[in-house]
């Protein structure tokens, strides 16, 4: 079965966060192993879709991997409230909402939101961790980033990095080298980002169900399902340069 | 609707504009002019046999060990041998380093180099520079940046601070101010070696400049006003009543990422401002934006007879 493929966008005046989402999700369905199946703009961008809701199937759930351009909700005079929420059309995603990422099918989560990764001993970005089911990585920023026409093509970058090997047909005597998922993202954003600004990931380890040993650092994205990160874990996070 | 200084609350330093200023013309660099950098750092890394791939507007030589990628709108490069991290199991590198704070982030400590070791990296990165004639009269040294890793337990508590793979900086400036955005650096990656530290990838971004010529430029306020008046966001959050801020103002140039044409260098303003809600009760919902704006209008550039989208249109 295909990947599924998820976009979310608000562009809140600036149409190119439209594009930068919608890019991700193009460049992968390109690919036959990938599907761009969820595609949600502006009052379409529904916090049900992200929270565990009764009775409700959430979108984000439905799909391997996502790109999502909206806002980092905090206080920007108070860096303890940074980077635990991001907004939807209808309100805010908490890190203190009930939040099951990869329950069904989420690996990885991405979004250019400021600050959401934002991570100091005080406040540790670990305050994500309770949103991990069975997910890998969420992608973003430690600072602010910036919207913009130079900044519409992340998405499509960073898709066409990750899954870099994957557009070449399977079977050659030559097979390239492939970026690891975490690198894709590096280069995304130090191709489209002033060099003031920090990208970040949180990233988790841990065991199968069954009791295999998952190590996330190194991996790259497959058109297979992974094993999946779900006991014994523990949690890394990275920040640098763009 | 339209939104004017006064609707803003500026807390920012606003910079002072010449009368006239500099726009620098560019070009790209050949791929016959990357060649010698090309095979350069494609030998350092071990990169091997490569075969061309066309991608968008690149080309790349992709290799089993890595992969070279030549920009064909700026000459830019991104050389990587991307299977080096493959031996660590995590992110953890093992530099000699100090705790200090971190200057952009008061409430928050980092781990730099020892300064024998920046120094050593610093000098290690421009010699390599230099051999492989990338580095030109604009460039300068920033800095040695190591990639700031954590540990955490299963309840987000840091149980460990870490230093990962070292980026080290040069960055650029024309005219004494700085250039900015994804099209002017050259960082060099390494992981630590025992006696030389293991260069893992180079990323140089930089068009030659070529020419320079003169444009008139508009009083500072005048300048703010209109790329503010333009800013549809803004306009919609005044509208929805919220608290505007701008919180920092720079001038810099403004160079376009390595996969865009571009033929002049020019100023522009990094603006990073808030909106919050007025209604105090909603005061955690508000937001930060970051933003490059065009500091001057069109009229300028054109009666100077230079005329490109980029100077026209948002940034």
């Amino acid at each position: 079965m295909a990947k599924r493929v998820g976009t979310w966008w608000i562009k809140d005046g600036l149409d190119e966060r439209r594009k930068e989402a919608q890019s991700f999700g193009e460049t992968l369905d390109h690919l036959s192993s990938f599907n761009w199946t969820q595609d949600h703009g502006d009052s379409n961008v529904l916090k049900k879709d992200f929270v565990e809701t009764a009775g409700y199937s959430e979108k984000i759930d439905m799909v391997d991997l996502m790109y999502m351009s909206s806002h980092g909700c905090y206080n920007p005079d108070d860096s303890s409230t940074w980077g635990h929420a991001f907004s939807v059309s209808d309100g805010t995603v908490r890190t203190s909402d009930p939040i099951d990422w990869g329950k069904w099918d989420l690996e990885y989560f991405s979004s250019h939101a400021c600050k959401l990764l934002y991570h100091s001993a005080s406040n540790s970005v670990g305050r994500w961790i309770p949103a991990f089911e069975r997910l890998h990585y969420m992608f973003g920023f430690h600072t602010v980033s910036h919207s913009g026409k130079h900044q519409k093509k992340r998405g499509g970058k960073f898709a066409i990095y990750a899954a870099w090997h994957l557009f070449f047909p399977s079977g050659l005597a030559f097979l390239p080298s492939s970026y690891t998922i975490r690198k894709a993202w590096k280069k995304a954003c130090i191709e489209t980002e002033s060099s003031s600004v920090k990208w970040a990931y949180l990233r988790a380890n841990g065991k199968t169900s069954g009791g295999t040993w998952v190590n996330t650092y190194n991996e790259r994205l497959e058109t297979t399902e992974p094993n999946d990160p779900t006991n014994n874990r523990e949690f890394w996070t990275a920040k640098g340069s763009c | 609707m339209t939104i004017k200084l006064s609707d803003i609350d500026i807390v920012a330093k606003i910079p002072e504009l010449a009368s006239t200023m500099p726009v620098f013309e560019v070009e790209r660099s050949s791929f016959e002019e990357r060649k010698k950098a090309i095979d350069f750092f494609a030998e350092i890394l071990e990169l091997g046999k490569t075969v061309p791939v066309h991608v968008q507007n690149s080309l790349h030589l992709v290799s089993k060990r890595g992969e070279i990628q030549f920009y064909k709108p700026s000459g830019s490069i991104w050389i990587s041998n991307t299977i080096l991290d493959d031996k660590y199991k995590d992110e953890r590198r093992d530099w000699n380093v100090i705790e200090t704070k971190d200057p952009d982030d008061p409430g928050n400590s980092k781990l730099v180099l020892v300064e024998t070791e920046r120094k050593k990296l610093s000098e290690q990165t421009k010699e390599l520079f230099q051999k492989a004639d990338i580095l030109t009269e604009e460039a300068y040294f920033c800095d040695v940046e190591l990639d700031q890793v954590a540990q955490l337990d299963n309840e987000g508590k840091q149980i460990g601070l870490f230093a990962g793979e070292a980026t080290v900086k040069f960055l650029y400036k024309l005219d004494g101010i700085q250039v900015d955005g994804p099209g002017a650096k050259s960082y060099a990656f390494y992981n630590p070696g025992m006696r030389e530290h293991e260069l893992s990838g180079i990323f140089h971004a930089w068009r030659k400049v070529v020419g320079i010529r003169k444009i008139s430029m508009p009083g500072t306020e005048e300048a703010i006003q209109r790329v503010i008046a333009q800013d549809r966001e803004l306009i919609l959050y005044k509208e929805k009543q919220y608290s505007i801020k701008i919180t920092d103002i720079n001038l810099v140039y403004f160079s376009l990422p390595p996969f865009k044409y571009q033929d002049y260098i020019f100023p522009a303003f990094r603006i990073i401002g808030s909106a919050v809600p007025k209604d105090k009760d909603r005061k955690h919902e508000g937001f930060e934006f970051a933003r490059f704006y065009n500091a001057a209008p069109p009229e300028s550039y054109a009666k100077a007879d230079i005329y490109a989208d980029y100077l026209a249109t948002r940034l």
